[in-house]
C-alpha cells in the first residue's frame, strides 16, 4: 500500500513537495512568531491599554513591552497571515493541476489507463496520497496560525480566514479546481494559469461574501471594548428612537433644521453638534468573535463542495477522455 | 461484463478480436479514420496490422481498449464490447502503446509496482526476470533507457498481465534492427509459449514479417487485405508492369531499382510480403485518386 502510494506520488513529488514544504515553512514560521510574542514579559494591564488605543499613549511601564509586541505582531505575524491567505490556493493548484494534465501531456495516460482497467480507481489512488500529503501540511499551518492568532487580544477579521479549517478547505477547493482544469486542458502550464485566475476569483468572491455576511450581522458595540471584543464596521447614528443610521449615510441630515446646518468656527455649532444635543449619539457597530466564527461552517461547506465538485468533474473528464 | 451472445459458448473457440463493420470519424466532414472495417483475429495467431501513417492502425487498436469511441459497427475483444464495458475489455488485454508512454522519472521497479497495484494478477517477478535477462536492472530509471530498452519495458508490462490478447501499437517504429529482433523474439517466445494472440501494428512490413503468421493491410481506414501470410504469398506474384496486361493486377508500384512492378493475383508464389503490401496500398491509393477525381 505504502509502496504503491509512494510510486503514485513520485511523478509529482516536486509539486506536492513544494506545496507541502511551503505550508510547513509557514506553519513553523507561525509557531516561531507565536513563541516570540508570548516570550515578551508584558506587565499586567498593558494589553488592555494597547487594545483600547493601539499605538497611542501607553503607560510608561508598558511602553517597551507593548512596542516590542506590536512591532513583532505587525512585522512578523502580519506577513505570515498575509502569506497564509494565498498559500491554500497556490498549494492546491500546484499539487492538483499535474495529477491528470501531466499524464495526458506526457502520454503516460496510455500506459496508466491500460494498467488500471477502472479509471475511477486510478484517479482515486492518485488523489489519495496527494490529499494526505497536502492535507497534513496545510492542517499543520492552519493549526499553527490559529495558535498565533490566539496571542492577539484584539480581533483581526482578516486573519480569521488565514487559519483553521478555512485554510484546509480552500486548499481542497483549489486542488479540485486544479485537477479539473488540468484534465480539461491536458496541459499543465495553461491549466495552472487558468486555475490561478479561477482561484483568485474564488478567493475574492469568498472574502466579499464574508464581509457582506458579517456586515448584515453587525451589532451596536461598546466603544470602550470594541478592539478587544468586536470588529468594527464603523460608526452609526443612534436616533432617540433607537434606529441605527450609518454615519456615511447623508439622510441623517434631513433631520437637522436648516439653521443648524451651518458649521461656524464655534465648536458648538453645525449639524453633528445639533444631533448630539438632541438625543442622537454616534455608536460603533461591529461583529463579535462568535459572529465572525459563524462564517466558518458556511465557507467550509462551500469550499468543500467546490473541491468535491472539481474532483467529480475531473472524474467525468477522465472517464470520457481519449488518452494521447 | 457484456459478453457477446454470439460467442459465449463457454469454451475458448471465439475469436479474441472481432470487428463488424466498424467506423470511426474524429470530426464531421473529415475523412473517416476507420470505415466499414470487418475482421476476425483467430486465437493463437500473431497478426501484423500494416498500413501507411494515418491508415487507421492506431485507431483500431485503441478502439479495442475503449480509448476511441466508434461511430459505426460493433467490436468485441475477448467477447467483450469495449464501447459498453471498457473496464472489462481493458482488463482482458495487454497493450504496448506507441513510444514515450512510460514514466520517464520512474524506475523499472516502480513501473512493476504500479502494474502490480493496478492489476493484482500482474506477474512482476517474471517481468523483472525477463528484463534482467536483457541486461535491464530494475533500479534503472526509464528516462535513462534507450528506445529499444523502453520498448522492452513496455512489452514486459503487457506480458506481465498474462492477458490472452496482446495489442501492440507500432512498438518497433523507433528501434534499431537489433532492438527490433530482441523485441520480436521476446514477443514470439511469450505468445507461442502461452498460446496467446497478438496484434502488432507497423507501417514497415519487414519489421513484422519474421514474427507474424497473419496479415491485415489497412489503407485510408479500410481493410484491403486480410489473411494468413502463407496464403498471401501463395496467391500473389510480382511481374514487370509491362508484362501484366493480361493478368489480374492488384496494383502497380515502383521497384527498388526504379523499375515499374505489378502485383498480380494467381498461383505461383514469388511475391515478398513487402511487395504484396505495396501492391495493395498502390491499389487503394489509385482507388482513392479515382474517387477524388
Amino acid at each position: 500500500m505504502f509502496a504503491s502510494a509512494r510510486v503514485l506520488l513520485k511523478p509529482y513529488r516536486f509539486e506536492v513537495g513544494a506545496a507541502a514544504i511551503a505550508a510547513l515553512i509557514l506553519g513553523v514560521g507561525a509557531l516561531i512568531v507565536t513563541y516570540r510574542l508570548v516570550s515578551i514579559p508584558m506587565p499586567a494591564g498593558c494589553f488592555e491599554a494597547w487594545v483600547q488605543a493601539p499605538g497611542y499613549d501607553y503607560a510608561p511601564d508598558c511602553e517597551h513591552a507593548t512596542f516590542l509586541w506590536s512591532s513583532i505582531n505587525a512585522n512578523e505575524a502580519g506577513p505570515v497571515f498575509g502569506a497564509l491567505l494565498f498559500l491554500p490556493f497556490l498549494a492546491g493548484l500546484i499539487a492538483g493541476v499535474p495529477i491528470v494534465a501531466r499524464e495526458l501531456e506526457m502520454g503516460t495516460a496510455q500506459t496508466a489507463w491500460f494498467l488500471w482497467p477502472s479509471r475511477m480507481r486510478w484517479l482515486g489512488r492518485k488523489l489519495v496520497p496527494v490529499l494526505i500529503a497536502l492535507g497534513v501540511a496545510i492542517s499543520f499551518a492552519a493549526v499553527a496560525a490559529t495558535v498565533l492568532d490566539s496571542t492577539n487580544p484584539s480581533i483581526e477579521v482578516l486573519h480569521s480566514t488565514s487559519q483553521g479549517p478555512i485554510l484546509v478547505v480552500r486548499a481542497l477547493a483549489a486542488l479540485g479546481l486544479g485537477t479539473f482544469v488540468g484534465a480539461a486542458f491536458a496541459r499543465s502550464l495553461p491549466a495552472f494559469l487558468i486555475g490561478a485566475i479561477l482561484c483568485a476569483g474564488l478567493g475574492s468572491v469568498a472574502e466579499n461574501a464574508r464581509f457582506d455576511w458579517l456586515r448584515d450581522r453587525a451589532i451596536p458595540i461598546s466603544q470602550e471594548t470594541w478592539y478587544r471584543a468586536h470588529y468594527s464596521f464603523g460608526y452609526f447614528w443612534r436616533t432617540p428612537e433607537g434606529e441605527l443610521i450609518p454615519w456615511v449615510d447623508d439622510t441623517i441630515y434631513s433631520r437637522v433644521p436648516p439653521e443648524a446646518m451651518e458649521q461656524t468656527e464655534d465648536p458648538d455649532s453645525g449639524p453633528e453638534h445639533w444631533l448630539e444635543t438632541h438625543g442622537y449619539s454616534l455608536v460603533p457597530r461591529g461583529v463579535t468573535r462568535e459572529i465572525i466564527n459563524g462564517w466558518v461552517p458556511i465557507e467550509v461547506g462551500a469550499m468543500s463542495l467546490i473541491g468535491l465538485v472539481g474532483i467529480a468533474g475531473t472524474a467525468v473528464i477522465v472517464n470520457r477522455r481519449r488518452p494521447r | 461484463m457484456h459478453a457477446d451472445p454470439m460467442h459465449t459458448d463457454h469454451g475458448q473457440s471465439w475469436s479474441p478480436l472481432i470487428a463488424d463493420s466498424i467506423g470511426r470519424r474524429y470530426r464531421r466532414g473529415r475523412p473517416w479514420a476507420l470505415r466499414d472495417v470487418s475482421l476476425e483475429i483467430p486465437r493463437g495467431s500473431i497478426t501484423a496490422l500494416v498500413g501507411p501513417n494515418g491508415a487507421g492502425k492506431s485507431t483500431l487498436i485503441r478502439a479495442c481498449l475503449g480509448f476511441e469511441r466508434l461511430d459505426e459497427g460493433r467490436l468485441t475483444v475477448n467477447g467483450i464490447d469495449p464501447q459498453r464495458d471498457r473496464s472489462a475489455a481493458v482488463a482482458s488485454v495487454g497493450y504496448v502503446p506507441q513510444r514515450g508512454s512510460l514514466y520517464q522519472n520512474l524506475t523499472i521497479a516502480d513501473h512493476m509496482t504500479l502494474a502490480a497495484t493496478a492489476r493484482p494478477a500482474f506477474d512482476a517477478g517474471r517481468s523483472i526476470e525477463r528484463l534482467r535477462g536483457l541486461g535491464l536492472g530494475e533500479q534503472r530509471s526509464v528516462g535513462e533507457l534507450s528506445g529499444g530498452e523502453q520498448a522492452q519495458v513496455a512489452l514486459a508490462l503487457a506480458l506481465g498481465t498474462g492477458a490472452s490478447l496482446l495489442l501492440l501499437d507500432e512498438p518497433l517504429s523507433s528501434l534499431d534492427p537489433l532492438a527490433r529482433r530482441d523485441f520480436l523474439a521476446t514477443l514470439i517466445d511469450d505468445v507461442r509459449g502461452r498460446g496467446a494472440t497478438a496484434v502488432l501494428s507497423s507501417h514497415i512490413v519487414t519489421d513484422v514479417e519474421q514474427a507474424c503468421d497473419r496479415l491485415v493491410v489497412l489503407a485510408a481506414g479500410r481493410v484491403v487485405l486480410e489473411g494468413t501470410v502463407a496464403e498471401a504469398r501463395a496467391r500473389h506474384r510480382t511481374v514487370a508492369a509491362g508484362d501484366a496486361a493480361s493478368l489480374d493486377v492488384v496494383g502497380r508500384f515502383g521497384g527498388p531499382a526504379g523499375e515499374q512492378l505489378a502485383l498480380v493475383r494467381g498461383a505461383g508464389a514469388g511475391a515478398t510480403l513487402e511487395e504484396i503490401v505495396l501492391g495493395y496500398l498502390a491499389s487503394a491509393r489509385a482507388g482513392q485518386l479515382a474517387e477524388a477525381a
